[in-house]
Formats: structure tokens, C-alpha cells, sequence
């Protein structure tokens, strides 16, 4: 293996294992929060019909 | 259409897992490897990141894209996404040509499934282990290469049962469904696949250098007779070479085929396809470039040197490795790990070739999931036994890989870059990637969509036609014509002519039922287009 073969290889696979690591850490990270259940909602006072 | 409610993924995961899983097969862990060798490392791997970069990548988001654009009207199948997309008569042709060239793949690719599958079964039972053992009449004897219908029995020492375990399992999968069926075996399988990869990467790296007699064939050496770098200016000058690379990139990532269009239609209106796109991309060239690149020709060159490396995928796959194994020591368990590995490679791919044409089926008839899957079982049933039957010099395969697997995909890939450039409109394609995308796709993708990916196309094509069919020896000063095998099969060969026959026959087949599904899509369409009535 010359200095050449390593450079090659180092280079081919490093930039598809990198490129790999990449698109993963990016598709885990940028999953949105499952939706948070609304707050519970007070009576508001105002709505209620007025007697 | 279908009132059945629509399927879709049941995650993004899982659908970029269903891709890749189309994309990984067996030119990975043996064709790229065999071919980076042949043409020089150093020369080769930079016409690869080339083409990668010009076409595979951007080829690929243009399919994710019009994929998610047809599945958000309502159409699964490449015909009537392109119908909804382009709204255009031509363009369910287009889009059809995507459904016969996967479904014509598999009637072939199903057959070197079976191999795997009976390869690994063999390793399983030592037969590689004889001694003495000719691993070319094995091969030849178990595909039925020696005479037509040779290997047309159910014995384990031919292809006949694997063949039929390997077709009964694919229908089986796509009945259960797209999220039951194809994502839940993509899931386990993918995982299941690298494991074993790595496993035989630790083992071929090693290695050192097994037979002390031959002390030149060591690790170092093996990879350095596929890494080294060699000439590269004078590598970079053969047309042959970009041909091989371009060639590559564009099988192994499943474009042209009319497989991730239909897979992409099942995602939601709002799922990200950029990055996804990109991610299924780099899973698969981690396991062509990281895995497959130290794997099979390293191994093959340690025990058998460099004359025996070939770039053929089927002699290196199923002739030279089954003796590396033999070989090496505790050979019989890694032989059985790599088999099944590639089997499973094999597996999630053809399992994708046909999707496009169950869509198409339950999409222009109101048959269900049972008739269209037992429609297509016959129709695949009866292709495949030809091919089958056919077996001498495996020319019914090899016809129907370079018609339809090369050149067809080559066709269909250069009018799909061109329809999305010029006719979508390459900034409106842009626009509609970027929708949802969790990743930044840059301006320039534009004009490099509309003008450099079909000129890279077109010349590669060209490039191909020129060197497989027309038969130039590649010289200005004393150009040569000679006749290409190819061509000479196409006018002596009667299975040649009948392959190609069989071709034109699905074709026919194919537009019948485009034009029946054109009067639904129409419908479809123009009930989309009113405006809904306001109460």
C-alpha cells in the first residue's frame, strides 16, 4: 500500500462514513417534539352568557 | 381508484430505510470493489465522487421530490405521478418506462437472489469445504449455465428451489403491505446487514498474511491493488473509465428505475426529502465505498492473488469469493454470514422492483390487494421461469441486464433529468424539495439541475453507446469499429431476440393499461382542481 493508497482510501472513506454520521445526527436531532397537549383551557368568565 | 384508506410510511426512518434497502444489493460488496480495481483506485474514485456528485445526489432528490408531489394528489404508481406532475400525455409513458424496467429487473434479479440464497444454504452444509471442489462447474451447474433447462429441477444443487423460496418471500412481503411488509423487513434487515458486513471487514483486515509461502499477498498489498492510485491523469483520459463510474453510481442508488419515486409517494405532504434523499444516498455508499471497498477484492487478492480478480459481478460474486472462503480460516461461517448478507441485500431490492407495478395495478383497477399481488405473482411467474428455462451461457439474464438494466435506465434517467428541469421548471422543483427540508439545499442545484446533470447524462450515454453497441475504439487518429457482443446476440441469438421480445410484449401490456388508467387520472385530477362547494 503506498502513501498514495492510504490518502485514497482514508479520503473515499472518510468522506462517506462522514457524510453518513452527518445525515443521521441530523435526522435524529431535527425530529420535531411530538405535539404537547394543550393546556387545559380556565372558564373564561367573559364567555358566559350574562344573566 | 382505490377505497381502501392511502398507505404511507410509518416513519421517516423507515422509509429511508426502504430506499437505501433498494439501493444496497450486490453491486456494492462485489461490482464497485471489482471495477475501482480494475481501473485504477486513484483515477476511478475520483470520476466516482464526480459522478456521484453530479448525478447521483441530485437524480436522487429530483425522484424524492416528484415522488412526494405525485403521493400528495393521490397517485403511488411512476405513471400516474408523472401524469399529476407534468399533466402532460407523454408523461405517463415516461413514467411507465419506470414500471416495465423494474419489473423486467426483477425477472432476472430474482434469479441471482436465489444464488445467494443457495449459497448460503451450501456454505451452511460445507459443500464449499470439499476438497477438491471446482467452484466453476459448481456455478455453472447449479445456475444451469452448461444447457437450456439444465437447472430447471427442485434439487439443492440447483438454483430451482431457492428461486422458488426467494419468489414465494417477496410476494409475501408486498402482500402484508408498504409499512407491514417492505419497512418492517428494511428495518431489521438493513441493521442486520451491516452487522454482518463489519463483522467480515474485521475479519479480512485480520488476516495478515494467510499462506506464509506467498508473503506478497498480505492485507496491505490487497488493499493497496484497489486504493493505490496508479496513473491517474492517463485513467482520467479513458472514456471507459468515466462510463464504469458513472455507470456505477447510477445502478447502485436505484435511479431511473421508477423504485424511489414510488417509495417517496408514500411520504406525507410535509415529510423533509431533502435530507432524507441525501441520507438513504450516503447509507449507501457507506456500505459500497466503507464496506464493500476493503471487503471482496482485499480477501480475493490475499488467497488467490491478483489474476483471479475479476470484474465480472456474477465470476467474482459466485465463483472466486465461494474459494476465498474455502480458504480462509474459519472460512465456513464467514461464507455463510456473507451469503445471507448478500442475500438480504438482494432481497430489500427486489422487494422495491415490485412495488412500481403493484401501484400501477391497484391504481387503474378496482382490484384489491390479493388480485393485483396474484396477478403480478403470474406475470413475474411466468418471466422469470423463462428466464429460468433459458439458462444456457445465462443469456436470457445477461440480454434482458444490458437492455433493460443498462441502456433503458440510461434512457429513462436522462428524460426524467430533463423533464424536471425544463418542463417542471428546475426553480420550481427546487421550491418543492425545499418544502419540509431539514437541511439546506443550495441555489446553484438549480442551474445544475436544468443544465449540468442532462449534459453529464447525455455525454455518459453517449459515452456507452459508443463503447457497448456501436463498438469505437475510442481513437480520433485511427478510429475502429468492431462488432459489439451485445449487438451480435441481437442479430443471431433467438433468446436474445426473444428476451428482447418479451420486453416489447410488457410494454404493450403496460400501455393498455396506462391508457385505462389515463381516464381515471383525468378524473382524479379535475375532481382535485374544483374548488370544494362552501357550505
Amino acid at each position: 500500500m503506498t502513501p498514495g493508497g492510504w490518502i485514497n482510501l482514508f479520503l473515499s472513506v472518510g468522506f462517506v462514513v462522514g457524510l453518513f454520521s452527518w445525515c443521521i445526527w441530523r435526522t435524529f436531532k431535527s425530529d420535531p417534539p411530538a405535539p404537547a397537549p394543550p393546556p387545559p383551557t380556565r372558564p373564561d368568565k367573559s364567555d358566559k352568557p350574562q344573566r | 381508484m382505490s377505497k381502501r384508506p392511502p398507505e404511507l410510511w410509518s416513519s421517516r426512518l423507515g422509509a429511508i430505510l426502504a430506499v437505501s434497502g433498494s439501493a444496497v444489493g450486490l453491486g456494492n460488496f462485489i461490482r464497485f470493489p471489482a471495477l475501482a480495481a480494475e481501473y485504477g483506485g486513484g483515477a476511478f474514485m475520483i470520476a466516482y465522487f464526480v459522478s456521484l456528485l453530479v448525478i447521483g445526489i441530485p437524480l436522487s432528490w429530483i425522484e424524492w421530490t416528484v415522488g412526494r408531489m405525485g403521493g400528495t394528489a393521490g397517485f403511488h404508481s411512476s405513471a400516474g405521478i408523472l401524469h399529476a406532475v407534468y399533466r402532460r400525455p407523454w408523461a405517463r409513458y415516461l413514467g411507465g418506462l419506470g414500471i416495465i424496467i423494474a419489473l423486467l429487473i426483477y425477472l432476472y434479479y430474482i434469479h441471482i437472489e436465489a444464488w445467494c440464497l443457495g449459497y448460503a444454504y451450501h456454505a451452511a452444509i460445507g459443500t464449499f469445504q470439499e476438497p477438491g471442489l471446482n467452484f466453476g462447474a459448481f456455478f455453472t451447474n447449479f445456475t444451469g449455465g452448461s444447457a437450456n433447462g439444465s437447472s430447471f429441477h427442485f434439487s439443492p444443487t440447483h438454483v430451482g428451489l431457492f428461486l422458488l423460496t426467494a419468489f414465494v418471500l417477496n410476494l409475501a412481503i408486498i402482500h402484508r403491505g408498504l409499512s407491514k411488509g417492505i419497512e418492517k423487513i428494511c428495518i431489521y434487515a438493513l441493521p442486520m446487514l451491516f452487522v454482518l458486513a463489519v463483522i467480515i471487514l474485521v475479519r479480512v483486515l485480520t488476516l495478515g498474511t494467510p499462506d506464509a509461502a506467498k508473503p506478497d499477498q498480505n492485507v496491505l498489498n490487497g488493499l493497496g491493488y484497489l486504493w493505490n492510485p496508479r496513473d491517474i491523469g492517463a485513467g482520467l483520459r479513458r472514456p471507459e473509465l468515466w462510463l464504469a463510474a458513472a455507470g456505477q453510481i447510477f445502478f447502485s442508488l436505484s435511479v431511473g428505475m421508477g423504485v424511489i419515486i414510488t417509495y417517496a409517494s408514500y411520504l406525507k405532504p410535509q415529510d423533509d426529502v431533502a435530507l432524507s434523499g441525501l441520507t438513504a444516498v450516503s447509507a449507501n455508499e457507506v456500505c459500497e465505498v466503507g464496506l464493500g471497498g476493503l471487503i471482496s477484492v482485499p480477501a480475493a487478492f490475499m488467497f488467490l492473488g491478483a489474476t483471479a480478480i475479476t470484474s465480472s459481478t456474477i465470476g467474482m460474486g459466485f465463483i472466486v469469493l465461494p474459494d476465498v472462503f474455502a480458504r480462509m480460516p474459519g472460512g465456513q461461517a464467514f461464507a455463510i454470514a456473507y451469503f445471507t448478507l448478500l442475500f438480504l441485500a438482494a432481497l430489500t431490492s427486489s422487494i422495491s422492483m415490485l412495488q412500481p407495478a403493484l401501484a400501477l395495478l391497484e391504481e387503474v383497477t378496482d382490484m384489491g390487494r390479493n388480485a393485483s399481488v396474484a396477478i403480478l405473482s403470474v406475470l413475474t411467474a411466468g418471466g422469470a421461469s423463462y428466464v429460468w428455462w433459458f439458462s444456457q451461457d445465462l443469456k436470457a439474464l445477461d440480454t434482458l441486464d444490458f437492455w433493460v438494466g443498462t441502456f433503458a435506465i440510461y434512457v429513462q434517467a436522462s428524460l426524467f433529468v430533463i423533464c424536471f428541469g425544463w418542463v417542471l421548471g428546475a426553480e420550481r422543483g427546487l421550491a418543492e424539495a425545499r418544502r419540509g427540508a431539514r437541511m439546506h439545499l443550495p441555489d446553484f442545484l438549480a442551474p445544475m439541475i436544468r443544465y449540468v446533470c442532462p449534459a453529464y447524462l447525455l455525454l455518459i450515454f453517449g459515452v456507452f453507446i459508443l463503447n457497448d453497441i456501436v463498438g469505437w475504439n475510442f481513437s480520433l487518429t485511427a478510429p475502429a469499429f468492431t462488432r459489439t457482443a451485445k449487438l451480435d446476440d441481437l442479430l443471431t441469438s433467438p433468446v436474445a431476440q426473444t428476451s428482447v421480445g418479451i420486453i416489447l410484449l410488457l410494454a404493450l401490456l403496460t400501455t393498455a393499461l396506462l391508457e385505462r388508467g389515463a381516464r381515471r387520472w383525468d378524473a382524479r385530477l379535475d375532481a382535485l382542481a374544483k374548488p370544494s362547494p362552501t357550505p
